[in-house]
């Protein structure tokens, strides 16, 4: 089947149990997804599928054929993104694990408008961090979200 | 990889669903959105050789919130954001937007959130969790571990669209081997009170789609849960109310995450009809639906606490929607909330 990651397209051939995130972790080495708790509840493997934020964790391989599919390697590659460098300069990440899910989450987000501040916790709601407390998260993505509105 | 291997069939008709099903008979399970049939297939608690995929089938997407019909492959995100459902059908919109977070109702949908899998502690957990406890009614085991010497299963409906839907008098098409079939909701749930049904479609049986006949009706949803998206209602209640030159035509209410199935309480609601809606209804409703709810100790919260949010919600409700007629003198606008 063919599928279609951060814009390059690939042949592969899953087996029907193949995962979305074990195919982008071990078949195209796309490590940057996370596989955390494999039932949709921490968030941290969310991908972009066709612009909406899925779990890969809770997705067969096989039925995102033909589908476009964005990883966290996909958002900026080569150089950090607005909201990638928000998040280092506000202290939003510690141990990462959370951030690439927290990323391609607010960046769904983000692609809709400026957001309020209700609207970046819904958009972040179904992803877990354990370190940081979740509010520099917030303020990162408010000040990527004006420096984006006043591009 | 966590699961066993399968077979995964991607019908692109009912018809070939329906046929698939019949062919692999016992060995086979439906898979709508994934989100709670892959977990199960991870932790062992289903094994089943074929998966019959559900999303290349073009009728289960109808989404026509003008006509009140949703194919049960709707999303849930589409319930949740559609300004029409938002507006016609306020408890829907709100369950919706209530369940889970947004990259889960992405794929999630409405059949699948109606015929969820019954949760329990004692349920929900890992192969290796369930055979160090020596399993359950439901699960690996003989026991119940919840009521000791339980002779059924407590695991608890989980679901968020039944109670709305239900408080809205929807009707379900279902798809068998005997053709289609259009049902009130209630009857899509085992009437046995066992929560080793999640529902009472025989096996092969089809969910198609959900029919809401009436826009005008008020509704609210509120729902209780220790945390935000991640948890499923540890108590829910829906509520529809109408009523004409005073008088209430309808009037509904469903309870979610508090028995084995949703609860609908019509044998309470029912002698109100043809009485307008008033202080006194409100008071002796909530004091019959909280005598109608025995949650046992198999979610994360007390029981009694989850007895007495819901029966506050319903209260709280009830009395906004007077609030809200005292205030407008219709019966036509709809509010609701997500508590």
């Amino acid at each position: 089947m063919k599928l279609r990651v951060n814009a390059l397209e690939y042949l592969v051939d899953p087996p029907a149990e193949r995962l979305l995130v074990d195919l982008l972790r071990e078949d195209l080495h796309l490590t940057g997804t996370k596989r955390g708790c494999d039932d949709g509840s921490c968030g941290a493997c969310t991908v972009l599928v066709d612009g909406a934020p899925q779990h890969s964790c809770l997705t067969l391989a096989r039925l995102v054929s033909g589908r476009d599919v964005t990883t966290i390697e996909g958002v900026s590659p080569g150089r950090l993104s607005r909201l990638q460098r928000s998040l280092v300069e506000t202290g939003g990440l510690q141990c990462g694990f959370c951030t690439p899910g927290m990323i391609i989450a607010a960046l769904a987000l983000l692609q809709r408008g400026t957001p309020s501040r209700d609207d970046i916790l819904e958009a972040i709601s179904g992803n877990f961090c354990r370190c940081t407390g979740y509010a520099k998260i917030v303020q990162a993505i408010e000040r990527a979200a004006q420096e984006e509105g006043g591009r | 990889m966590l699961a066993d291997p399968f077979e995964l069939h991607e019908p692109a008709s009912i018809a070939e669903a329906v046929a698939l099903a019949k062919r692999y008979c016992g060995d086979v399970r439906f898979l709508a959105g994934g989100t709670d049939v892959l977990p199960g297939l991870f932790r062992g608690l289903h094994t089943v050789r074929h998966l019959i995929y559900l999303g290349r089938i073009p009728e289960l997407h109808v989404f026509d919130p003008i006509r009140g019909v949703f194919g049960a492959q709707t999303s849930m995100a589409s319930l949740e954001r559609d300004p029409v459902v938002r507006q016609r059908f306020v408890a829907v919109s709100l369950a919706a937007h209530a369940a889970a977070g947004p990259a889960l109702r992405t794929s999630a949908t409405l059949g699948g959130n109606l015929l969820v899998d019954t949760r329990c502690t004692f349920y929900d957990q890992s192969r290796f969790w369930r055979e160090a406890n020596e399993g359950c009614l439901k699960a690996d085991g003989t026991e119940c571990r919840v009521v000791s010497q339980g002779s059924r299963c407590y695991a608890v409906y989980s679901g968020d669209m039944a109670p709305p839907l239900l408080a809205l008098g929807a009707t379900v098409d279902i798809e068998g081997l005997e053709g289609r079939d259009s049902k009130p909701l209630e009857d899509l749930y085992s009437p046995g009170g066992d929560g080793r049904l999640s529902h009472a479609l025989p096996e092969g049986a089809l969910l198609v789609a959900v029919r809401l006949r009436d826009p005008n009706l008020w509704s609210s949803y509120s729902k209780l849960r220790a945390r935000g998206a991640p948890d499923f209602p540890e108590g829910s209640i829906a509520i529809g109310i109408h009523e004409t030159d005073g008088r209430l035509d309808h009037f509904r209410i469903a309870v979610g995450g508090i028995d084995t199935r949703p609860l609908v309480m019509n044998e309470i609601t029912r002698p109100w009809l043809g009485k307008p809606m008033s202080d006194e209804v409100v008071e002796a409703t909530v004091e019959s639906v909280g005598r109608r709810l025995h949650p046992v100790a198999n979610t994360a919260l007390l029981t009694d606490y989850r007895k007495h949010v819901v029966t506050r919600f319903l209260r709280t409700d009830l009395a906004r929607y007077l609030a809200l007629r005292s205030k407008e003198l219709t019966s036509s606008t709809p509010a609701g909330r997500v508590g």
